[in-house]
């Protein structure tokens, strides 16, 4: 709990800095409303069920975007790292892919697949796959040799050896990649509310506001719930992290 | 399996539990997506909405937002939506370039005296319309109706546009761009020039509706050919709806909730913005003058005809 404590003192710090500097004048109080207006405004919008489902909706895209991105992403990490010509064979079209920016494939995904949900969704499970994938594969190679030559000493099938030796033992690696990777679709998630538009979602609930009128209160109203859902997420996996992988010592500074 | 996801309601997919079938008073399509902006030019359509105007024509319209009218127009050739709300200028554009068959379906608004101006602010050294020559006048993008109508009336005065450095600023940063002298004069469409005007002291250069702009047709919506075509007795329940819609905002205590609302203007600029012309039925030879600028403008480089382009207009 004291961690948290202090987080929370770094956060209210930054708000002091930011009401400090719009009280003294120093940017207009319309341009950029201080953090004793926006938390009003953000109070009222917890109020408003249009804003509540907007939140909902990307936190689902969220959520959903997340479990697609591990289930292909894990599977994907294993095969790619127990098999090293499969990992030659595929290295040039990963780092041809990896490097390009989800919000860079919103047009294309809009004509392929439409700007409903699935974009947003979509787009999150390409920009998130990359760091759980690479987590995995190196995890592999980090595995005590030792333990897969007893697993082949007492006959253990290549498959079997993947899910019940290796699998395991990359765990805390693969969590960290996740969590890595939970931020990165939320950042995937409201960007493409933001800049294509959609139906529902924080970040569209941001772009109506920023491009509506000047309610700046409104934009950095969605701003901060935005911010304030990422705190959320990487600090529920981190407590979740902490629980499942108390046993592993090998990755102690990653996961905490 | 993310098509049955994103089917699931509260992601904002699509509502499939109301599969659309024969529909109700022999509509074609009775369920129609309609790519929204959140603009008080649309305050009329959200009436209809909310007053339930086109649920009495037996059509559901869903909304779904865009960013601008260009990405609401890119919705609509995407076929994610079926009706496109913009700024007349790029479907043009997009008619002139042959990018899709784009129809016009309904009139949404024009400039109405003192509803769209250039405006400047004390500490700039514009103050009147001869000094815009030469200057940083800020606009929403280049070819989009701020920068053509800034420039159309420019020429009126015949001032020169030639050196003008445009810089293309989202609607809601050209007031702070102004007072901070980023900016030298600025485009402002309502509800922003009432609150230039209470926050940075922006006073207007010159009104957009005079001369060769008075009452220039500013946005409208816009549909694909194909829609058109299959879809008349739905199109004739979107007009008529927004046709009533358009004679309830001449009652001002009606269509401020809606500005509020979906425009996302406070309460108090909202009572005191100039509303611009609200309209619904397109007539060819006034919308003539939106490609007509275009050429004028350089934007488009042949001659194109509105008319052929008119959807059939429900009286």
């Amino acid at each position: 709990m004291p961690r948290l404590l202090r987080a929370l003192a770094g956060l209210a710090g930054f708000f002091l800095v930011w009401e400090v500097i719009v009280q003294a004048g120093l940017v207009r109080k319309e341009f950029l409303p201080p953090p004793s207006v926006v938390l009003v405004t953000i109070f009222e919008q917890f109020g408003e069920t249009q804003f509540i489902r907007d939140l909902v909706a990307t936190f689902l895209a969220w959520a959903i975007a997340l479990l697609i991105a591990v289930a292909i992403a894990v599977p994907a990490g294993l095969l790619l790292g127990s098999i090293p010509g499969l990992r030659t064979a595929t290295a040039v079209v990963i780092e041809f892919l990896r490097p390009i920016p989800a919000v860079a494939l919103i047009p294309l995904v809009l004509l392929l697949i439409g700007g409903g949900p699935e974009a947003k969704i979509t787009l999150a499970v390409y920009a998130s796959l990359w760091p759980i994938m690479f987590n995995t594969i190196y995890a592999l190679g980090e595995i005590d040799p030792v333990l897969l030559e007893t697993a082949k000493a007492c006959g253990t099938g290549k498959f079997r050896t993947l899910t019940s030796v290796a699998l395991p033992h990359t765990a805390p690696f693969v969590f960290t990649g996740v969590r890595l990777s939970a931020n990165i679709a939320l950042i995937a998630v409201v960007s493409t509310e933001f800049l294509a538009g959609a139906k529902l979602g924080i970040g569209n609930f941001i772009m109506q506001a920023s491009t509506g009128s000047t309610r700046f209160d409104l934009v950095l109203a969605g701003t901060v719930v935005v911010g304030a859902l990422g705190f959320l997420i990487n600090g529920g996996l981190e407590m979740i992290g902490r629980r499942a992988f108390r046993w592993s010592t090998v990755d102690r500074e990653a996961v905490s | 399996m993310l098509a049955t996801l994103g089917a699931c309601g509260a992601l904002g997919g699509e509502d499939t539990s109301k599969a659309s079938g024969g529909g109700e008073g022999g509509l074609e399509k009775p369920k129609i997506k309609v790519a929204l902006l959140p603009v008080v030019d649309l305050a009329p359509l959200r009436l209809a909405q909310e007053g339930g105007y086109f649920k009495a024509e037996g059509l559901e319209v869903e909304a779904v937002d865009a960013p601008s009218g260009q990405q609401a127009m890119t919705k609509m050739i995407g076929g994610e939506v079926d009706i496109a709300f913009s700024t007349y200028m790029p479907f043009f554009v997009a008619k002139s370039k042959g990018a899709a068959d784009i129809r016009l379906v309904a009139d949404s608004v024009s400039a109405s005296p003192k509803s769209n101006a250039v405006v400047t602010v004390p500490t700039s050294p514009v103050k009147t319309i001869n000094d815009l020559a030469g200057k940083k006048i800020a606009i929403t993008d280049k070819n989009t109706a701020s920068h053509l109508l800034t420039v159309s009336v420019m020429k009126d005065h015949g001032v020169d546009t030639s050196k003008v450095q445009w810089v293309p600023m989202q609607l809601p940063n050209i007031a702070a761009a102004l007072s901070s002298g980023q900016v030298d004069a600025g485009y402002l469409p309502e509800p922003f020039l009432t609150q230039a005007s209470k926050v940075v002291g922006a006073t207007p250069v010159v009104d957009i509706s005079t001369g060769a702009t008075q009452d220039f047709p500013l946005a409208g919506f816009g549909a694909l050919g194909s829609f058109v075509d299959k879809n008349p007795k739905t199109l004739a329940a979107f007009q008529r709806a927004l046709a009533k819609a358009v004679r309830d905002s001449a009652d001002r205590s009606k269509i401020e909730p809606m500005i509020v609302k979906y425009a996302k203007v406070d309460a108090e600029t909202a009572s005191l913005l100039t509303l611009p012309t609200f309209g619904s039925t397109l007539d060819a030879r006034r919308l003539q003058r939106v490609p007509d600028l275009l050429l004028q403008t350089g934007v488009i480089t042949a001659k194109l005809d509105a008319a052929p382009m008119l959807a059939p207009q429900a009286g």
